[in-house]
């Protein structure tokens, strides 16, 4: 046998008749294939499996850290009379059950029952651990509890789909949570880096729209409209403003749809526009603090607060716009960036355009500011 | 045994590709053991962001900027102007990224 070298013929079976290295050769050669053949998967589902580790690892350390940083929030704020680590571990295993959707009649009123019980749950909680904290420091304690809350769970969701696939050798449950782990780590790194902001009352991204709100509202008086929500009357070019947002500085999103209902039926005869602004999640690309404008609720709730921001809009026959600030999921929960406070103002012109094009003089346009309002107060 | 490495004593190097397999295997093997042998030593880093708080007069063109305090917030009153003794309020609160590596903690 010749095997065709660099311009030469070499021989592959060595002349003089010793076979010893050729053999060794051809037993390494199938060895290999064989490996390759039967081995191959299972060095990838070994790596896949130290990926997960890895990231439950990580997770577990930000889970103990996010329950350290909140109970020394709540000590510091809440001066309890004793240590609030139990409370704060019972409640790490809250859940919510979603209604029923099979028959989907009334299941938004179903849901907002829910999420009323549920928010009623962490302010119960809130009130035990932390008895001297203000109505501020409350709220954001709330806010601190639902992203120690979310970092937990996250941990325990990627640590049970870890243990799964190490139980049963799946490799379709591994892959799975391997392909998926950057997503998961982004959202949870948001999570855990939220816990500075909440803990210590600064605006974070999502708090962009109650910010354009405060910043219309200022110098004028505003009144509390019950569901944690402040509105103030703004007169603006021979129109009226009816700015909306939740009440700050502490962590309140509030109920703006119900809010709004409420306005818009109270201004029935004059409406002319229902103009909400929030943060919204930027598409890879886009950049932080890009202002963009649309038609619609721009809301972020499950559900219930934008179905009656758009029904009454319907009944009243009241043109719907929306003011979107774009940022990352990241920048949303985190302290804000310079480039969102600065978009603020750009947004507050944006909504002033849109009054000035929409609403005609002696008309009222209700303006709302969606979003977690940590940090921003009232006008 | 020295005399054994086939390194071509009669210019053949078939045998070569051999102990080549042989060492991607061996190394393959070391690599492996290393990497599960590191697996713990997990870090977490934590990303500094100051927090800066603008403060602006309401009646003249006067800006201070000063690091955030627990307690601040936007549109929040904080005294008089410098230049014009006209009212002080907190116009912004921003992160910056702090410089340099991120902080780790934990394992």
């Amino acid at each position: 046998m010749v095997i065709f070298g660099t311009g030469e013929v070499r021989q592959f079976i060595p002349t003089g008749g010793d076979y010893t290295y050729l053999i060794v050769y051809l037993i390494t050669l199938i060895a290999l294939t064989f490996m390759w053949l039967f081995l191959g998967q299972r060095y990838q589902v070994y790596m896949w499996l130290r990926d997960a580790e890895r990231a439950t690892l990580k997770l577990e350390a930000m889970a103990k850290k996010g329950k350290e940083v909140l109970v020394n929030a709540i000590k510091e704020l809440g001066k309890p009379d004793k240590d609030p680590s139990e409370e704060v571990e019972k409640f790490m295993d809250f859940f919510v059950i979603e209604p029923v959707d099979r028959d989907p009649f009334g299941v938004l009123k179903r849901l907002e029952h829910l999420l009323d019980v549920e928010r009623e749950k962490f302010k119960d909680v809130v009130a035990r651990v932390a008895p001297k904290a203000n109505s501020d420091e409350r709220a954001n304690l709330e806010a601190s509890f639902a992203a120690a809350w979310a970092v937990n769970y996250i941990y325990k969701f990627v640590r049970h789909y870890m243990l799964l696939g190490k139980k049963t050798k799946s490799m379709i449950v591994l892959m799975q949570i391997a392909y998926s782990l950057p997503m998961i780590m982004r959202l949870a790194e948001a999570y855990f880096n939220s816990l500075d902001a909440f803990t210590k009352g600064k605006p974070i991204g999502d708090s962009v729209g109650p910010m354009v709100a405060a910043k219309l509202m200022k110098g004028y008086p505003c009144k509390s409209i019950g569901d944690e929500i402040v509105a103030a009357e703004v007169p603006f070019e021979g129109r009226l403003l009816v700015v909306v947002k939740a009440e700050g500085p502490g962590g309140r999103v509030g109920k703006p749809g119900e809010a709004i209902a409420k306005l818009a039926q109270q201004y029935k005869d004059r409406l002319k526009r229902i103009i909400t602004v929030d943060a919204a999640i930027k598409m890879e690309g886009e950049n932080t603090g890009q202002v963009a404008e649309g038609v619609g609720a721009a809301i972020g709730d499950p559900g219930p607060e934008k179905y009656k921001i758009e029904q009454v809009a319907l009944e009243l026959g009241v043109g719907l716009d929306a003011v979107i600030i774009k940022q990352a999921y990241e920048e949303a929960l985190s302290t804000m960036r310079k480039e969102l406070a600065e978009a603020v103002d750009r947004a507050v012109e944006v909504v002033k355009k849109i009054v000035r094009e929409k609403v005609v003089e002696g008309g009222v346009a209700i303006i709302a500011g969606i979003g977690n309002t940590i940090g921003v107060g009232n006008g | 045994m020295l005399n054994q490495i086939p390194i071509s004593s009669n210019g053949d190097y078939t045998y070569l590709l051999t102990w080549y397999l042989l060492l991607v295997l061996i190394v393959l093997i070391i690599f492996s053991t290393l990497l599960s042998a590191t697996r713990r030593r997990v870090l977490v880093t934590l990303r500094g962001m100051r927090t800066i708080t603008v403060l602006q007069c309401e009646k003249c063109d006067y800006k201070e900027e000063r690091e955030f305090q627990v307690g601040d917030y936007v549109l929040k009153r904080v005294g008089e102007c410098a230049k014009c003794k006209g009212p002080l309020y907190i116009s912004m609160i921003y992160g910056v990224p702090e410089k340099g590596p991120p902080r780790p903690y934990g394992y």
